[in-house]
């Protein structure tokens, strides 16, 4: 099981805790990670500027990939979308392969559609719960976790692979495989208003904050996520809304592989939980009394 | 708001035309299903916190050729979240047209200065972020992997067939 993995820009400039969670339970998983050293910008950022620019960016990630002949595992859903689908885009129509094939040639490219573009968490669910299991060494019973699972993951369903996107189940199962219990709330599927940021500094701090809300309200003592910017807003931002709106939710948030790794015994230390903003004290103080 | 001031004096005409090159434009083809019914609306996170944006509106003035308020802030304030595409019954894909008019915009010569900071940083730095040194030393420190560095040389090109990167040269040459 090799993958190529995809950082992006987000991870390596503000979630390294994301990365070091997820290369470190890959390890242990046996999911092989070879880094990509000529990536680039996966195109999402300008799509708003430039359709075309945005599928060549991809697209051309996409060619180093097929080069390596290994496919792409991803952790940022942003990355995910924009890779998925173009990747699918250009097997299915003809004419937009031979366009997009047309500027890569002067690049020296050619897009061939040989690999897949993957999220950490659909090859947690190819490895199967029944294998996973095995590894939870130490379930954590005593936490009620809200997943907060990000649009791009399931969204538009026409390119994503999540079941029932609609209402998708599948975060709350690999929160309850970590032996936590899954919390459903209002809205869990909306947008975290991450890239709102850059119009209206305003907006995502209401949407922000509606969430946090509602995750307290059902009764969560944390909250986990699979995205970067998902995890900058609610994480990054939790001071900000607390002064902003006199609350307070004192809310670790954490990413999925530093959840999953502490159901594995993995050491907190190893998986760079003193990374997070919001510091998950309580958490580990029940973890060491379990 | 940095647009609207832009936009109110240079789109005030009527533009009959501009469906046509919506439909033309990738993303916008499916804007002509819509009859209208706000489900997009009822559905869309950014609308319920402002009173600026609707998206349904925004493909009615669309299709009525009135740029100037389709050109303003209110439709970069939609964040791709994809939640209308799911759940328009006409099948339109409300998202990928917000973008195609977003990038009408942008032809136009209407780009928010925060989408002109990420087509420069991508060009310089290969990523929409430029990581800062202190990181890339922490990496190092931490025992991760160097960073992928990518063939400026290639983006240059990929932008300068796609004409990207002519809304920097523009901006250059009024300066
Ligand atoms: S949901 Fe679809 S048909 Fe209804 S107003 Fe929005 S775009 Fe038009
Ligand atoms: S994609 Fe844009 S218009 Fe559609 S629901 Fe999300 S923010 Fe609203």
């Amino acid at each position: 099981m090799k993958y190529l993995l995809y950082l992006g820009c987000l991870i390596p400039y503000r979630k390294m805790g994301y990365e070091i969670s997820a290369r470190r339970v890959s390890k242990t998983l046996g999911i092989e990670l070879q880094d990509m050293p000529d990536a680039n910008c996966c195109g999402l950022p300008i799509d708003t500027v430039n359709h075309e620019m945005m599928l060549l960016l991809a697209a051309r990630n996409l060619c180093m990939a097929e080069k390596h002949e290994l496919d792409i595992l991803t952790l940022c859903n942003g990355c995910t979308g924009v890779l998925m689908k173009v990747n699918k885009m250009l097997k299915q129509d003809r004419a937009l392969r031979e366009q997009i094939n047309n500027q890569l040639q002067k690049i020296g490219l050619e897009f061939q559609g040989k690999i897949k573009v993957k999220h950490f968490i659909q090859i947690l669910l190819e490895i199967g719960f029944n294998n996973l299991q095995k590894f939870i060494i130490k379930p954590l019973d005593f936490l009620n976790v809200a997943g907060y699972i990000g649009c791009h993951l399931f969204r538009p369903s026409e390119f994503m692979e999540i079941e029932n996107p609609e209402n998708p189940s599948v975060f709350d199962d690999l929160i309850e495989l970590t032996g936590a219990r899954s919390v459903r709330y209002v809205d869990e599927f909306q947008c975290c208003g991450f890239v709102e940021g850059a119009i209206d500094s305003n907006i995502p701090l209401f949407l922000a904050r509606e969430k946090l809300n509602n995750v307290k309200n059902a009764g969560a003592n944390a909250m986990v996520t699979l995205c970067p910017a998902c995890h900058q807003v609610f994480d990054g931002s939790q001071r900000q809304i607390e002064r902003r709106f006199s609350e307070s939710y004192d809310l670790p948030v954490l990413h999925y592989p530093q959840l999953l790794g502490l159901a594995m015994d993995i050491a907190p230390e190893e998986l760079a939980l003193n990374d997070l903003r919001v510091k998950p004290t309580k958490l580990l103080t029940s973890l060491t009394k379990t | 708001m940095e647009i609207q001031k832009k936009v109110g004096k240079m789109y005030h005409r009527v533009d009959p035309t501009f469906k046509r090159k919506l439909l033309e434009s990738p993303g916008g083809e499916t804007f002509k299903f819509c009859y209208q019914c706000g489900t997009c609306t009822a559905t869309c996170p950014v609308a319920r916190f402002t009173d600026v944006f609707r998206p349904n509106k925004v493909i009615h003035l669309a299709k009525l050729g009135i740029r100037n308020v389709v050109y303003s802030d209110a439709v970069w304030l939609c964040v791709n979240c994809y939640s209308c595409t799911e759940r328009c019954p006409q099948g339109v894909k409300v998202a990928d047209v917000m973008r195609a008019l977003k990038n009408l915009a942008v032809a136009d010569g209407v780009i928010p200065e925060f989408s002109k900071a990420f087509l420069t940083t991508i060009l310089d730095t290969g990523w929409a972020y430029s990581i800062p040194a202190s990181r890339i030393a922490k990496r190092a420190s931490m025992g991760l992997p160097p960073l992928p560095k990518p063939f400026l040389e290639d983006l240059k090109k990929l932008a300068k067939m796609t004409e990207a990167s002519n809304l920097l040269e523009q901006e250059r040459d009024a300066e």
